[in-house]
């Protein structure tokens, strides 16, 4: 039985479900009670030690407390205007709070970022981490630095939300669409990465991570290191390893997670350089990158042109150079006209 | 966006002591001097207790307590809390030993001073032990070897491990006071009952 599933029958803070799994594992054998009994003694044990160490030097201390009171109050009585102290060290630290956020957004127009949005949550709390979150519109593309050295490319319509100051022991950010990840290496602060509800957790590495809304899948492509891959509900040993070349896939209707060798990367990394790549992709994905790419609306003139499948390097930067490509190989005209482009089948 | 998707439990006794602890802040921030000191006696062995348990300095774990309290009282008329008063309390106690002891480090370089010999501490502690606790000998051994054996867990995983088992913070308080996931929280506690099970199992085969 696993240490932690145990502990946390044993506090009390285990799910309906993990209660039934202990109940069973129980059943299965003598030993088990035995092992059972064992962890509960030491249970209590441990929580009985608080008594000795009560009762401190708690009446001291609190002498001391009241006459360090004392003196303060006859300072301050003193030096009148009483509450200007307490006043303007909430001043300072509005004033650190808001450089702090004016330097993120000089730091956003440095890189680049145009139509990037940033927000914080209302409250900040002590404890309560204020997330920030950078986006991608259509058509759009950039990239940020984050504080401990890991680079992420967004892709168009894409974005990812990351608390202002990292925990002590972990990296989490949440991402929508598709981005890239170099993450820097840090031993003992795994990288995670939450995106659809799965977990891609890294310590370093490189790697793309896709799920657009529409996309029947989460996918994860891996150029460098090792990633573990899995469902938010499953704990690591659920989740599949992958490494370099390797894409794990996981069905959100399915709820299956899968993994396979890819000979070519280009297609799932080709975004992060300005341009597309497909290979044996169906027109009806190639019209969503289309779209996302250049911010434009894509029609086809017959319904089975989205069965289609492209192979093909589209590295023009002329969006009427790209378009001429594809009808070329599949044997399509096109118009386009504003932000609207129609393909046909050739007669 | 999804957030850490945790359980929530609440038991009737943790609703009272809510309400009891709203009111006490409350009766704080207006000025009220015999709440203040309800709340000082209420928290101040615990929090000593927990403050020794980071800085492994008597003085420094009182003047941190100290200061701490101090701190309330000063500010009491703008005193809010996000959290439960226990998780603020923990939190600013952390936060103040922290500080305390960089500060000490800076003033006196010491490094040897983090490294105590905890032997000799628990030598001294166990002549009183059997007695203050009240408990046959026997239990009173396999208890003390469960603390001398925290004793020797990485740093982080015996305060997760104290703040469960000697205060009682749920995983997810602890979580908070330390600033871990609650993920983390829950690795340290199964890690901990684990090697507590394999040693003590060693002692007995011994």
């Amino acid at each position: 039985m696993q240490a932690e599933l145990l502990a946390r029958y044993l506090s009390k803070e285990c799910t309906t479900q993990e209660y039934l799994e202990v109940e069973r594992w129980l059943r299965l054998s003598e030993d088990h009670v035995e092992e059972l009994k064992a962890y509960e003694q030491l249970w209590r044990d441990s929580a009985n030690l608080v008594k000795l160490e009560d009762g401190s030097d708690s009446n001291m201390d609190w002498s001391v407390l009241q006459s360090r009171i004392e003196a303060e109050d006859l300072n301050e009585e003193m030096k009148k205007p009483k509450l200007l102290s307490s006043r303007s060290r909430t001043a300072y630290d509005n004033v650190s709070y808001f450089s702090r956020i004016a330097a993120i957004i000089t730091l956003m127009f440095l890189v680049g970022f145009y139509g990037s949005q940033f927000f914080e949550q209302p409250l900040p709390a002590e404890v309560e981490p204020v997330f920030k979150e950078i986006s991608m519109n259509k058509g759009q593309r950039g990239s940020v630095t984050l504080s401990d050295g890991t680079l992420v490319s967004l892709n168009s319509e894409s974005s990812i939300s990351l608390p202002n100051t990292f925990k002590s022991d972990v990296r989490e950010v949440y991402l929508e669409g598709e981005a890239f990840f170099e993450v820097a290496r840090m031993e003992d602060k795994p990288f995670l990465i939450y995106v659809n509800g799965t977990v891609v957790e890294v310590l370093g590495t490189s790697f793309a991570v896709r799920a657009f809304p529409d996309d029947e899948m989460v996918r994860t492509t891996v150029v460098e290191g090792l990633v573990s891959f899995r469902s938010e509900s499953e704990g690591i040993e659920e989740g599949v390893l992958l490494a370099a070349g390797d894409l794990g896939e996981f069905n959100l209707k399915q709820k299956r997670l899968s993994k396979e060798q890819v000979q070519n990367l280009a297609p799932y990394l080709s975004w992060k350089e300005g341009y597309l790549t497909f290979e044996k992709a169906t027109m009806d994905e190639v019209k969503k990158q289309l779209e996302r790419k250049y911010d434009i609306q894509v029609l086809f003139a017959e319904k089975d042109i989205e069965l289609l499948e492209l192979t093909a390097e589209l590295k023009s930067r002329s969006l009427r150079n790209v378009l001429e490509t594809i009808s070329l190989s599949l044997n399509l005209s096109f118009d386009l006209d504003q932000e609207v482009v129609k393909f046909k089948k050739l007669p | 966006m999804a957030l850490d998707s945790q359980k929530i439990q609440i038991h009737p006794t943790a609703v009272q002591t809510e309400i009891k602890e709203v009111s006490l802040v409350d009766a704080i921030r207006e000025g009220d001097q015999a709440a203040f000191e309800q709340l000082f006696f209420e928290y101040h062995p615990a929090l000593i207790r927990f403050a020794n348990s980071i800085t492994r300095s008597k003085e420094l774990s009182r003047d941190t307590v100290q200061d701490v309290f101090l701190k309330i009282w000063r500010n009491r008329d703008q005193w809010n809390i996000h959290s439960s008063l226990k998780v603020y309390l923990y939190q600013s106690v952390r936060n103040q030993a922290l500080n305390l002891l960089e500060k000490q480090k800076n003033r006196y370089k010491l490094k040897e001073n983090l490294h105590i010999d905890y032997s000799t501490s628990m030598n001294i502690w166990e002549e009183g032990f059997q007695k203050k606790l009240e408990v046959p000998e026997e239990d009173a051994k396999r208890i003390m070897t469960i603390w001398m054996l925290v004793e020797k867990m990485p740093d982080r995983r015996r305060l997760v491990f104290e703040l469960h088992r000697k205060d009682g913070l749920s995983y997810k308080e602890i979580a908070k006071v330390l600033d871990l996931s609650v993920k983390t929280v829950e690795n340290h506690i199964g890690q901990a009952i684990k090697y507590l099970r394999e040693q003590l199992g060693q002692e007995k085969k011994l």
